[in-house]
C-alpha cells in the first residue's frame, strides 16, 4: 500500500528511547528496547499481557522508580534532549511533563473542581481566578465541560465511569504536561464513552503528544499514527499504523492483531 | 456524535459520486460523438477515462485502509463495500463509453436512421438512469433505484432489434460489413452501460437497506 501522503514532513522525536534493559529483581521485563515516539502524535503499544508494554510506559516518567527492586541497568530515555535518569533530574517536574493517566479512572473523593484544583496547589498556586480558569481551561480540553459546568461543586464520584475517566484526563491536563501517558484508557468504558475519549485523544494531540497502552486491536488501529508491538520485553515491530495494521513486516505482530497467536 | 473519520467518509462518498458525473459526461459525450460524428467529443472521452481510472484505484486504497485501520461496521461498513463496487461499475461504464468515442472516430459515415433512432433512444434511456443514479445516491431513495433497475429491459430490447435491422442493412449492401459490425458493437456498448447501471442501483440499495436484491433476480 503506497502512502497516501508522500510529502508529509517527518515528525519531531518527543521521546528518545536508546537501547533499554528493564528489571523487576533478577528478572528481565525489557530487552534493548530502541524506539523514537513522534511529538504530537498518537502512539500505541500493543501486545500480549505480560510483555513489557505498561512497564514500558512507566519508564516514561520513572513511575517504576516506586518498585523496590526495579532498575532501568542499560541505555537512555531523553525528552527534550535531557536523559531523564539522570541523577540531577527532579521527578515532580518531570511528572508534571509528563502526565498520566490509569486504566481504572482514579478521581479523588472531593468535588469535580477540587480533583483538578489538586495539583495546581500542590505547586503552591493559591489565586483563585487562575485556578478557576485553569480548572474551566482542562475541563474544556477534556470535552467534559458542558456536562459538568453547573455541578462543579459536587463530589467526583458520582459521575459516570467515561465522565469520571475525562475527569482524570482533565485533573493530568490541568498540570500543563506536554507528554500524555495512557494505560488502557478506555478499558472500563462502554463503547460510546470510548468514543468520547477517542474524539477527545484524536484533538488532544494537536498539543500533546500522546503514548497510549490498549489492548483493542481497533483502537490501536482506529486512533494511532504509530504503533509499537511488544513480545517478551523485546520490541517486535514499530512503525507506521497504517504499515503494521495493513502488511506487518514480522509473522508475530501478524499473529497477533490477527488474533491467531499461540 | 461527530468521530474524527467522519470527513474520511464524506470524502469517500464523494469520490463516487465524482466517478457517477464523470462516467455520465462519458456517456453523453460518446454518443453525442458517434452521431454528430464529432471527433473532438470523441477524445474528450478518452481524457476523462485517465481520471476515472485513477479515482477506482483510489477509492479501492481507501477501502482497504477504511476497512483495515477504522473497523467501520453497519452503515460504514456498507458504504465502504457499495463505493468499492460501485467504483468498478462505473470504471466499466467508461470503458463502453470510451468503445463508442473509439468508433467514432473511426466511421465518418451516415448510419441507417433506424439504428440511429433506437440508439438515440437507448442513450436517453441510460442517460436517465445514471441521471437518477445520481439523485438516488444523494437522497438514498431505495424508491429511485428500483425504478432505474426496471428501465435496464427497455435497452436490452433496442439492443436486440439492432442487430437484425444492421445486418439486413449489410446483406442490402446499404452498409460496408466493418461498420455494420461497428454499429452493433456501439449499440452492445449502450446495452452493457444500462447493465452497469442497474448493477449500481442494485448495490445502492444494499447500502440503504442491507438487503442484496440479487439473490432475487
Amino acid at each position: 500500500m503506497t502512502d497516501p501522503n508522500p510529502n508529509r514532513p517527518i515528525p519531531e522525536t518527543a521521546v528518545e528511547v536508546s537501547s533499554i534493559d528493564f528489571y523487576y529483581g533478577k528478572t528481565k521485563a525489557l530487552d534493548d528496547i530502541t524506539l523514537d515516539i513522534p511529538k504530537n502524535q498518537i502512539t500505541s503499544l500493543i501486545g500480549p499481557s505480560g510483555c513489557g508494554k505498561t512497564t514500558f510506559i512507566r519508564c516514561l516518567n520513572r513511575m517504576n522508580d516506586l518498585i523496590e527492586g526495579a532498575q532501568l541497568t542499560r541505555g537512555t530515555i531523553r525528552i527534550s534532549g535531557v536523559d531523564i535518569y539522570d541523577k540531577r533530574v527532579d521527578v515532580i517536574e518531570l511528572r508534571k511533563k509528563v502526565g498520566m493517566v490509569f486504566q481504572k479512572s482514579n478521581p479523588f473523593p472531593m468535588s469535580i473542581y477540587e480533583n483538578i484544583a489538586y495539583g495546581l496547589r500542590m505547586q503552591s498556586i493559591r489565586k483563585k481566578t487562575i485556578i478557576d480558569e485553569a480548572v474551566e481551561r482542562s475541563l474544556r480540553n477534556a470535552a467534559l465541560w458542558n456536562e459538568v459546568k453547573d455541578r462543579l461543586h459536587s463530589n467526583a464520584l458520582g459521575l459516570s465511569g467515561g465522565q469520571q475517566q475525562r475527569l482524570c484526563i482533565a485533573r493530568a491536563l490541568a498540570i500543563e504536561p506536554t507528554i500524555m501517558l495512557m494505560d488502557e484508557p478506555c478499558s472500563a468504558l462502554d463503547p460510546i464513552a470510548t468514543a468520547r475519549v477517542e474524539e477527545l485523544l484524536f484533538n488532544l494531540k494537536e498539543n500533546y503528544t500522546i503514548v497510549i497502552v490498549t489492548h483493542s486491536m481497533q483502537q490501536a488501529a482506529r486512533l494511532s499514527d504509530h504503533t509499537a508491538f511488544f513480545y517478551l520485553g523485546k520490541l517486535e515491530e514499530f512503525g507506521d499504523t497504517s504499515k503494521l495494521f495493513m502488511n506487518p513486516g514480522n509473522p508475530q505482530t501478524e499473529a497477533y492483531i490477527s488474533g491467531r497467536f499461540g | 456524535m461527530r468521530r474524527f473519520f467522519d470527513p474520511e467518509l464524506e470524502s469517500y462518498r464523494s469520490q463516487i459520486v465524482r466517478m457517477l458525473l464523470l462516467t455520465h459526461q462519458q456517456l453523453n459525450l460518446a454518443s453525442e460523438a458517434l452521431l454528430e460524428h464529432d471527433t473532438s467529443k470523441a477524445n474528450k472521452v478518452l481524457e476523462i477515462e485517465e481520471e476515472v481510472d485513477r479515482l477506482e484505484i483510489e477509492i479501492d486504497q481507501e477501502a482497504i485502509r477504511f476497512l483495515g485501520l477504522r473497523a467501520p461496521i453497519a452503515s460504514e461498513l456498507r458504504l465502504i463495500m457499495a463505493g468499492s463496487r460501485m467504483s468498478h461499475e462505473f470504471e466499466r461504464i467508461g470503458d463502453e463509453a470510451k468503445k463508442i468515442a473509439k468508433r467514432a472516430v473511426r466511421n465518418p459515415g451516415s448510419f441507417p436512421e433506424g439504428f440511429v433512432n433506437r440508439f438515440r433512444e437507448m442513450h436517453r434511456v441510460a442517460d436517465s438512469m445514471l441521471e437518477d443514479l445520481h439523485k438516488a445516491i444523494n437522497n438514498a431513495s431505495e424508491s429511485i433505484a428500483v425504478d432505474i433497475i426496471k428501465r435496464d429491459i427497455e435497452i436490452d430490447l433496442l439492443n436486440k432489434e439492432n442487430y437484425p435491422l444492421l445486418m439486413e442493412k449489410v446483406e442490402q449492401s446499404e452498409l460496408v460489413i466493418k461498420t455494420g459490425f461497428e454499429l452493433v458493437a456501439c449499440s452492445r456498448a449502450i446495452e452493457r452501460i444500462g447493465d452497469h447501471a442497474q448493477n449500481i442501483a442494485e448495490i445502492l440499495i444494499f447500502f440503504i437497506t442491507g438487503q442484496d436484491i440479487r439473490i432475487d433476480d
